[in-house]
């Protein structure tokens, strides 16, 4: 079946909220999460070959990196293990194109989940430098996080 | 007239017994049938809005939202290059009149 669809995008127009902290930072950059599972060795003394290997029970949720413009008139986020709210990621819509029927989008795919401020790192101050704050949200794994397809 | 609907943020997440489908602690917003938002079901969380929107619909689709939470709402959205560069024309209005 050939593919029809545009699957190619830049994070042009990408968006990241919160359900209860109120700050609206101009973005410059998001890295999503690493899902990981550890490994667990499991070579034994007659293992011979290559060392043997079986996937650990749970999955790191990973956490949300986040570069954006100072913002030196907003309140900051809390950071704190102790503070939870739902961090949603929202991809940017995009047009399919299809052989059959041309649409677009209504509902950009995202991804969810609670979780808590990690770090927030205020910027480097210098000349010819912009002000940039990073901060890192951590997912806890209590609801999410998920990915839901755009739709 | 806009159409606001406010539908529950669900999402599949993998457990060891398989996918198992949450529930977000957040609406969905959808004016006229496009996503453009959400807003959290916690009491004071804001209406978070993807881009700018005019005022109207703003406006709008904020009094829907508090009619159908029963209950206000902030609206966050990042300040517009306009909205920035107005507030520093007014900074330096209130210099000259000093």
């Amino acid at each position: 079946m050939p593919i029809t669809e545009t699957h190619a995008d830049t994070g042009a127009g990408a968006t990241i909220s919160f359900s209860s902290t109120t700050f609206a930072a101009k973005i410059r950059s998001i890295q999503l999460p690493t899902w990981t599972v550890d490994d667990l060795e499991k070579s034994t003394l007659d293992t011979t070959s290559y060392k043997e290997f079986v996937p650990s029970d749970l999955v790191d949720p990973g956490e949300v990196s986040v570069t954006c413009l100072f913002p030196t008139s907003l309140t900051l986020p809390t950071v704190a293990a102790t503070v939870t709210e739902t961090c949603t990621i929202t991809f940017p819509l995009r047009k399919v194109a299809s052989t059959t029927t041309t649409s677009n989008e209504t509902t950009a795919a995202n991804i969810a989940g609670t979780g808590y401020f990690k770090s927030f790192q205020f910027p480097n101050l210098q000349l010819g430098n912009l002000q940039e704050a990073t901060f890192v949200f951590k997912f806890d794994g209590d609801t999410g996080p998920t990915f839901t397809k755009s739709a | 007239m806009y159409k606001i609907e406010l539908k529950p943020h669900k999402g599949i997440q993998r457990s060891m017994f398989g996918p198992i489908e949450v529930e977000h602690d957040q609406w969905m917003i959808y004016a006229n049938g496009l996503h453009v938002g959400y807003v959290g079901k916690q009491e004071g969380a804001p209406i978070n809005i993807f881009a700018e929107m005019h005022k109207s619909m703003l406006s709008e689709m904020k009094k829907c939202i508090e009619q159908t939470l029963g209950r206000s709402v902030p609206v966050v959205m990042p300040p517009t290059d306009q909205e920035v560069a107005e507030h520093f024309k007014s900074l330096e209005k209130g210099e000259e009149d000093e």
